[in-house]
């Protein structure tokens, strides 16, 4: 029915009247007018009107979606903080060790003479400041007590001696009254006597923590060069010891090649002996003890002893010892839940290979002299128990043939656990002195972590970091500082919490699961999938607008000239 | 229980009288002081081909469980259960199909064996069934490390919390509240020789010694059927006090006796030589000797344990104890008429019960059984199932289906059991379409006084849990009850959805498999275990998009959507001027429309006639 | 003129009712073949929302108290269960099944198009009126103008997509039945009826929640007319140009209602509210042992919109988001929703003096892009397009637009056949047709707007110049 179609077919048959008319009229509209007429305003009105509500939709709904739907969760990370952790500028750990001087015989006015000179002799000895004794008379003392000195005046002797207690934090020092600093005195024998025996009873200690912070990033150089033997040992211990953790699983295995002794009597035997140590250990960590029979065990097969008639014994190299645990066969399996779990093996060899000894590779060393056990570095302790027939035959091991392996295995724990070796005396002492070193080393590798953290999630820009991990990163923080305000007041239990309490999350925090969600969908994939749809859209909306506003702005111009 | 035991032996030829006296006992919490570890095995043979049952026991007290001192309970399992807070544990490893037509009846009525690929069910403890359902998960992934399985993919997907179809087999599992029962399985899991070396790692002989010295991996996974099985239950140790949990670690397979008596260097199946071929003398062209009708070859072959085994028997495992209430540590169940000869190279003590006889090996020293051949077996014949099932997907195509499982009964006595499914949620089924036919399997004479009994009499209880997309498998469990000798056929309608491309398997267009159903069949004496029968595992082929096409469909799609917005939008804010406002140019345009418009008049005039 | 169209309408009346009752035979034929041809299992035909198998599976479940939407079957309304469920399971004898529901989507057929007929009367009035009032009145009489309300019906009931989704056990008719209504009501002026529809509409089926819009304009300028200002224009130059002329012929004139009627608007919104909450309530007492109101939502609209069943139709959501990465899901499927409202108000702005027209336009764009169409959404739309037959009549590609709907209706079923019943073809096959009806229906959309803008325009150019040839 258009009239500008005269001509068309359709309007043939019917196309008389009004269409007439129009084709005319269309005619000489034509001829009349070559460009389009003017637009009315109210459609130029309506146009502006729906580009208008294209861009506000799409403003407004469109865009704040696209950021919502398609932007990874990143919770911000105290990245400040977290970087000063690292550098280590954060906290300078410092150990003062409250010692208590107990002197029940002798006069206070001397004994505080006394205490006054022995502190001064000893901070004239100590080079290290961060690690110092704090002498302190018996009403001073507390929980934080490190080391007692008992002033015992005796007669008899001439010279002062000291006895450490194996079994207690106390050092008893005899010595002659005569001995005792008149109030005048500016010097004083007793009293350096007693600083001696302080300093080298924390030196080793001092030195291992003077080397660990040297070793730390952002440390002030060491206050004086260590000998490399002591950095050997120390080296050898940090090779030894396995990763820290609050709990583990002591796991003993009686190993044997044939069918018997399939019994052995290890509850008594770990009662007797493991027990005692471990409940001395509860403080750095807990425990479990689990024990397992496994027959016909035998040794993986590359290792081969050798028969040695002259002393109707078999040898295994020491060198072959790395080969001795069969891991495929034997299960030797960690146990469920965490923490670490540290073997210990007692292997009794089948009866026509008993005895069997361990000859050290070093050709010095005579061949009698007869090695049973041997320590695996961060994994546990062998022990290889050569029963004389006559135990065999009953097939089962008695406590007292075990007593023997389980010392062994004891010393190996600790070992294991990285106890210092000095004072070698009093293990009450050592065990303090490894809370310590403890924590500073746990203080170490909580803040490394940290900053591992940091970089890794500011050089990945798509990662996501989830709630968890960033609530867990704080935590960390906070028990980072708390334990190193224990460590000013030498509170060193409540800093070992700590920071074990900062290692476990600061962990936590960086093995997040949901943190290596979307790190590998490349950023031109992402164009390759918005591009099609977001292109083809906004073009056309982008050029209407530009249209709209030029026209606007010319008739703005247009209102004003008139 | 003893003589109640003894009886069913009489009525139904089952293999040993220890298995059951465990079985029960366990069953009724009644067992007895029993060594901490004894071992087992039986021997049946079977046409062309031989069953054997491994089966290794042992046993631990909770005192010394919890001061975790382990003999030979396997230390890694205990802690896991401890751990996951596990009370009753059956995991199975089955692969093959049990022929009932030619073996009969299954082994230790089905109690002991699992679906194609791996089932797994444990009885859970935990407050709510949330706790329990995590502790269910922990337990499967720390089990898929023991066991080098891929059980960590049992997911809620493939969870279920079947209601009728399992029961505790251990000592007051049943009145403890707060367990829950969790079922999971894994159809497609190939069972393999890496999962049989952790199970032998469990063993106090460790396959050095023992009856466990005949297991070997090749000649395992080649079986024409074979069960691997862990139970662990709690036990009522010697009196009413002591409490333990007791280990059943049990094999059974059915090795064919030709196919593992191949030589290890040349495994091809040849045609005998000529003169090893078993001819028929009656045919007439016999006489000339070069020609030869072969007779095939006797059921019950000539073999040796060695021989078919391709290991030694090394004696009994010298651990063993003496204390151990049944003293055999081998049992042959020779067929009607069957001779068997014992090889030992030590001295042997022998028991002789009904149908069967059994031996205590030597320790240390090499023990051989071989079987005679027996020619004629015609007296043969397995004993009968209690149930026959098989169960196959009707229709075809990629979208829907239907399942039809058909049960036959072939005892005259009536039959109650619990039939229990689980289908994955991208299979789902329209159980309102579920149908029941009960059709009698007697001669004709029979059948016309046989009524086919209603639904409702069929189904007595039904509980269906459906499925929910990506999160719950659907589950459906009937109580049925079957006259005797009859077949019943279930049926109803699926859909097959199709999923996001993400979620297919590697080789999606080898399809999905589909759980066996699992059958517990009733005991009609209360105080007898219940048996159980599975349905083979089905192959679902599904509907699987183009996975190499993701970019393109997203770039086509969004193209596409995108133009028509681009349009419409155009189409808008366009301004319309009409073709003779503007100069020439619009002529063209003009004489297109002239033509169709000339198309739509013609076609306005055919309407009008019309 | 009324008398003329009169007579011409009895001339038709036999014939068309003729067509109806064919239409209705042909549909039981079809009703009566076994398991209706196979169309229930047709993915052209029953959507995951629309398939009464998974209406009566969902009833089964609520019979074995159970929730209906318990596993993820059911989607649809719990009102359109309890109405449609008893039926399911009611087998009759030597009949086939579902017999009584193919009934009642029969008549729910044969009532859409009574109301379509009825409503494009109205429309067809309306039009006139407009004409004589632009003093076009030569063009009805010369031309006799087809009934397009005859039209329309007849086009609805013999769509093959009709037949199908009404044949194929789909829920379709029903929620077509409801739209139609709204629109209905909204063309008479019956705001409550209006209303009814509008609810029960948004209720089955999410979508129609936009036809609000049309809906009201309906109400409130009453039933399709040409841009107002033209009356505007002619009236003034009228009134300008012959002062002498006495205003009678003028005054006689039925006056153009013009003016938005804000009275029916409030009683639609009245009606409107009332009808939601009685739904509403219906609703929670039918699920209220279900986990209430919140899971119902969840388990019908929420399905709707985060498009979880996967399984194919003749959209192209399904294998969209099949291959989409899951990081972009939710992207896309905002985008691809947000498109309908982003074109909404623009639409609306333009065709506000079409509100009918406005409506087939939304019930288009939204069929092209909702997540799981069927053919019963597109023979609504193709049955209302029925309507404008007078002013689509110059519409470009209607050629090209019928042959690609009979292509792409004749292509899927084979591509699919080939891909999951042959097994030869992969989904791309498929997915390709999809991709080819998502086209056409683009196209229809942008032509017949673009034909309807144009109309608009003739009318202008032949109200207004007509004048001026007269003062010359």
């Amino acid at each position: 029915m258009s009239p500008d179609r005269g001509d068309s077919p359709s309007a043939g048959p019917k196309g008389f009247g009004p269409a007439h008319i129009d084709s005319k009229k269309i005619v000489e509209a034509v001829k009349a007018t070559r460009d389009p007429p003017p637009e009315s305003q109210e459609s130029i009105d309506s146009r502006r009107w729906i580009v208008l509500s294209f861009l506000l939709i799409v403003s407004l709904l469109g865009l704040p979606l696209w950021w919502k739907t398609t932007t990874v969760y990143r919770s911000d990370l105290p990245y400040q903080s977290m970087y000063h952790w690292d550098a280590g500028n954060a906290c300078d750990p410092v150990f003062p060790l409250q010692v208590v001087l107990e002197s029940p015989h002798v006069p206070v006015d001397q004994s505080q003479k006394l205490l006054n000179l022995a502190q001064r002799a000893l901070d004239e000895l100590n080079a290290f400041s961060a690690h110092h004794l704090r002498l302190v008379d018996s009403t001073q003392k507390s929980e934080n007590t490190v080391l007692t000195v008992q002033l015992l005046p005796t007669d008899a002797a001439a010279s002062p001696t000291a006895v450490l207690q194996p079994h207690a934090t106390s050092l008893d020092i005899a010595f002659a009254p005569s001995l005792l600093p008149s109030s005048s005195a500016t010097s004083s024998s007793l009293a350096s006597f007693i600083a001696d025996e302080l300093h080298n009873t924390f030196l080793h200690e001092q030195a291992t923590i003077a080397h660990m912070i040297a070793s730390s990033p952002g440390s002030h150089p060491s206050s004086k060069p260590l000998s490399p033997e002591f950095l050997a040992l120390l080296e050898d211990r940090k090779t030894r010891a396995m990763k820290y953790s609050p709990t583990y699983h002591l796991t003993f295995t009686l190993l044997t090649p044939t069918a018997s002794p399939a019994n052995w009597e290890i509850e008594a035997a770990v009662h007797s002996i493991i027990n005692p140590l471990v409940r001395a250990l509860s403080s750095v960590s807990t425990f479990t003890i689990d024990t397992q029979v496994q027959p016909y065990a035998i040794f993986s097969s590359s290792v081969h002893p050798v028969h040695n008639e002259a002393q109707s014994a078999w040898f295994l190299d020491q060198a072959e010892l790395g080969a001795f645990i069969n891991a495929a066969e034997w299960p030797l399996s960690p146990s469920i839940g965490e923490g670490n779990t540290i073997n210990f093996l007692l292997y009794v060899p089948a009866p026509e290979q008993t005895p069997l000894y361990i000859v050290p590779s070093d050709a010095t060393a005579d061949a009698s002299s007869q090695l049973h056990s041997w320590l695996l570095p961060q994994w546990g302790s062998a022990y290889i128990l050569n029963l004389p027939p006559s135990a065999l035959s009953t097939g089962t091991i008695s406590a007292k043939d075990l007593e023997a392996p389980l010392l062994s295995f004891s010393t190996h724990l600790l070992a294991l656990l990285g106890l210092p070796e000095e004072p070698h005396k009093s293990l009450p002492l050592r065990l303090a002195s490894l809370r310590r070193t403890l924590t500073l080393s746990l203080l170490h590798s909580s803040a490394s972590t940290l900053g591992a953290l940091a970089r890794l999630t500011q050089s990945l820009p798509s990662i996501s970091i989830p709630k968890p991990a960033a609530a867990s990163v704080a935590h960390t923080l906070s028990s980072l500082d708390q334990a190193c305000a224990a460590l000013k007041i030498g509170d060193f239990k409540e800093a070992l919490v700590k920071a074990r309490e900062a290692d476990i999350e600061a962990e936590r925090a960086f093995f997040d699961k949901s943190m290596v969600g979307q790190v590998y969908f490349p950023d031109e994939h992402k164009v390759a999938v918005y591009l099609p749809l977001l292109g083809p859209v906004a073009v056309p909306l982008i050029l209407a607008f530009v249209k709209e506003a030029k026209a606007g702005v010319a008739c703005l111009k247009a209102l004003k000239g008139v | 229980m003893r003589c109640g035991s003894g009886s069913r032996l009489g009525a139904t030829m089952l293999p040993s009288v220890a298995l059951f006296l465990t079985l029960f006992s366990s069953l009724l919490g009644l067992t007895t002081a029993r060594s901490p570890y004894s071992e087992h095995l039986h021997l049946q043979p079977l046409p062309h081909s031989l069953l054997a049952q491994f089966e290794f026991s042992s046993t631990a007290s909770d005192t010394s469980l919890e001061e975790q001192n382990f003999r030979f309970f396997p230390r890694s399992l205990s802690q896991i259960l401890h751990h996951a807070h596990t009370k009753e544990l059956h995991l199975r490893f089955t692969s093959g199909r049990w022929d009932e037509e030619s073996w009969g009846r299954r082994p230790r009525n089905g109690a002991r064996e699992g679906g194609t690929g791996i089932e797994m069910w444990a009885w859970v403890d935990g407050e709510t069934e949330s706790v329990a359902y995590t502790r269910w998960l922990a337990l499967v992934n720390s089990l898929s490390g023991l066991f080098c399985a891929s059980l960590n993919y049992i997911d809620s997907t493939r969870t279920t919390m079947p209601i009728a179809a399992f029961e505790p087999e251990g000592y007051s599992v049943n009145g403890t509240h707060n367990l829950h029962l969790f079922h999971g399985t894994l159809p497609r899991e190939v069972v393999c020789t890496e999962n049989l070396t952790p199970f032998m790692k469990m063993l106090p002989c460790k396959g050095k010694a023992g009856v466990s010295s005949l297991l070997d991996g090749h000649k395992i996974f080649d079986a024409a059927w074979q069960s691997m099985a862990i139970d662990v239950r709690p036990v009522q140790l010697g009196g009413s006090s002591a409490r333990g949990l007791q280990m059943e670690q049990s094999i059974d397979m059915v090795l064919d006796i030709e196919r593992s008596m191949r030589p290890k260097d040349d495994p091809i199946p040849r045609p005998y030589p000529q003169d090893q071929m078993l001819c028929d003398k009656d045919k007439w062209y016999n006489q000339y000797g070069d020609s030869c009708y072969p007779v095939e070859q006797p059921p019950f072959p000539d073999f040796t344990l060695e021989q078919v085994f391709g290991r030694k028997l090394k004696g009994t495992c010298p651990l063993i104890d003496d204390a151990n209430d049944k003293p055999t540590s081998i049992c042959v169940a020779p067929a009607g008429g069957q001779t068997v000869e014992i090889k030992s190279a030590g001295a042997y003590k022998e028991t002789k019960s009904s149908g069967q006889r059994c031996f205590r090996m030597p320790i240390d020293a090499d023990f051989d059984v071989e079987f005679m051949e027996l020619i004629t077996a015609a007296d043969y014949s397995p004993p009968l199932p209690k149930l026959r099932v098989e169960r196959t997907i009707s229709g075809y195509g990629q979208q829907r289906g239907g399942l039809k499982s058909v049960i036959v009964n072939p005892l005259d006595e009536p039959v109650d059991f619990v039939y229990l499914e689980t289908l994955p949620w991208f299979m789902k089924p329209f159980i309102h379409t579920l149908q029941t036919t009960v059709s009698s399997s007697l001669s004709q004479g029979e059948v016309q006084t046989f009524r086919a009994p209603t639904r409702e009499e069929v189904i007595n209880d039904m509980h269906y849990q459906p499925g929910i997309d990506r999160q719950r498998a659907a589950h459906l469990e009937l109580k049925l009850r079957m006259p005797p000798q009859t077949k019943l056929t279930l049926t109803y309608d699926f859909e097959k959805s199709v999923l996001r491309y993400t979620e297919y398997p590697p080789d999606a267009n080898r399809g999905f498999d589909v759980a066996p159903a699992v059958i517990r069949i009733l005991p009609s004496k209360p105080d007898e275990p219940s048996s159980y029968v599975r349905s083979t595992s089905l192959l679902i082929y599904a509907a699987s998009p183009d996975f190499s096409m993701p970019y393109n469909v997203i770039i086509l799609t969004s193209t596409v959507i995108a133009l028509g917005f681009g349009s419409v939008f155009n189409l808008l804010v366009r301004r319309l001027v009409g073709a003779h406002e503007t100069g020439p140019g619009g002529g063209i345009k003009e004489r297109i429309r002239g033509r169709i418009a000339a198309i739509r008049a013609k076609l306005g005039a055919k309407k009008k006639t019309q | 003129m009324e008398a003329k169209e009169q007579s011409w309408k009895k001339k038709k009346q036999p014939w068309f009712w003729h067509w109806v009752i064919a239409s209705a035979i042909f549909r039981l034929i079809l009703i009566y073949f076994p398991k209706n041809l196979n169309l229930a299992s047709r993915p052209e035909v029953s959507t995951p929302l629309t398939s009464l198998r998974r209406l009566a599976e969902g009833y089964w479940l609520k019979q074995s108290s159970m929730s209906p939407y318990a596993g993820s079957m059911y989607h649809g309304s719990p009102l359109l269960l309890s109405l449609l469920g008893p039926l399911t399971v009611q087998r009759i004898e030597g009949l086939p099944d579902h017999l009584l529901c193919s009934l009642v989507f029969v008549i729910a057929d044969i009532i859409n198009a009574m109301l379509i007929r009825a409503s494009g009367q109205k429309l067809q009035m309306a039009y006139g009126q407009s004409l004589k009032l632009l003093g076009l009145f030569e063009l009805p009489e010369k031309s006799e103008i087809i009934t397009s309300g005859d039209i329309a019906a007849l086009v609805y009931l013999w769509n093959p997509f009709t037949i199908v989704a009404c044949v194929g056990l789909s829920t379709s008719p029903v929620e077509n039945l409801a739209i139609i209504l709204s629109l209905y009501g909204a063309c008479k002026g019956l705001a409550p009826l209006a209303a009814f529809g509008w609810v029960m509409a948004t209720h089955l089926s999410l979508y129609p929640v936009i036809l609000i819009i049309p809906v009201i304009l309906l109400l409130g300028y009453g039933p399709d007319t040409p841009p107002r200002k033209l009356f505007m224009r002619r009236r003034y130059i009228e009134v300008g140009d012959n002062p002498s002329k006495d205003r009678e012929d003028l005054m006689d004139r039925p006056e153009v209602p013009h003016v938005f009627s804000w009275r029916l608007i409030i009683h639609f919104l009245f009606w409107t509210s009332l009808w939601s909450v009685y739904v509403l309530v219906l609703c929670g007492v039918s699920v209220k042992q279900y986990g209430g109101l919140w899971e119902l939502f969840k388990r019908t609209y929420g399905f709707m919109l985060t498009v979880q069943d996967l399984s194919p139709n003749i959209g192209v959501l399904w294998y969209f988001f099949a291959e989409v990465f899951d990081f972009f899901r939710n992207f896309f499927l905002i985008v691809f929703h947000g498109n309908i409202l982003f074109m909404i108000l623009p639409l609306a702005i333009r065709l506000k003096h079409r509100p009918y027209f406005l409506a087939f336009v939304y019930i288009a764009i939204s069929s092209m892009l909702k997540s799981y169409p069927s053919v019963g959404d597109s023979a609504l739309y193709l049955g209302l397009l029925g309507l404008f037959v007078n002013e689509l009549a110059d519409m470009q590609f209607s050629f090209f637009l019928f042959c690609g709907y009979i292509g792409v209706s004749l292509l899927s079923p084979v591509m699919h056949n080939l891909w999951i019943w042959r097994g030869t073809g992969n989904a791309n096959f498929y997915f390709a047709t999809a991709m080819a009806y998502a086209c056409l229906q683009i196209i229809l959309v942008v032509e017949s707007v673009s034909a309807m803008l144009n109309h608009d325009r003739k009318l202008r150019k032949l109200s207004l110049p007509e004048l001026q040839v007269g003062k010359t």
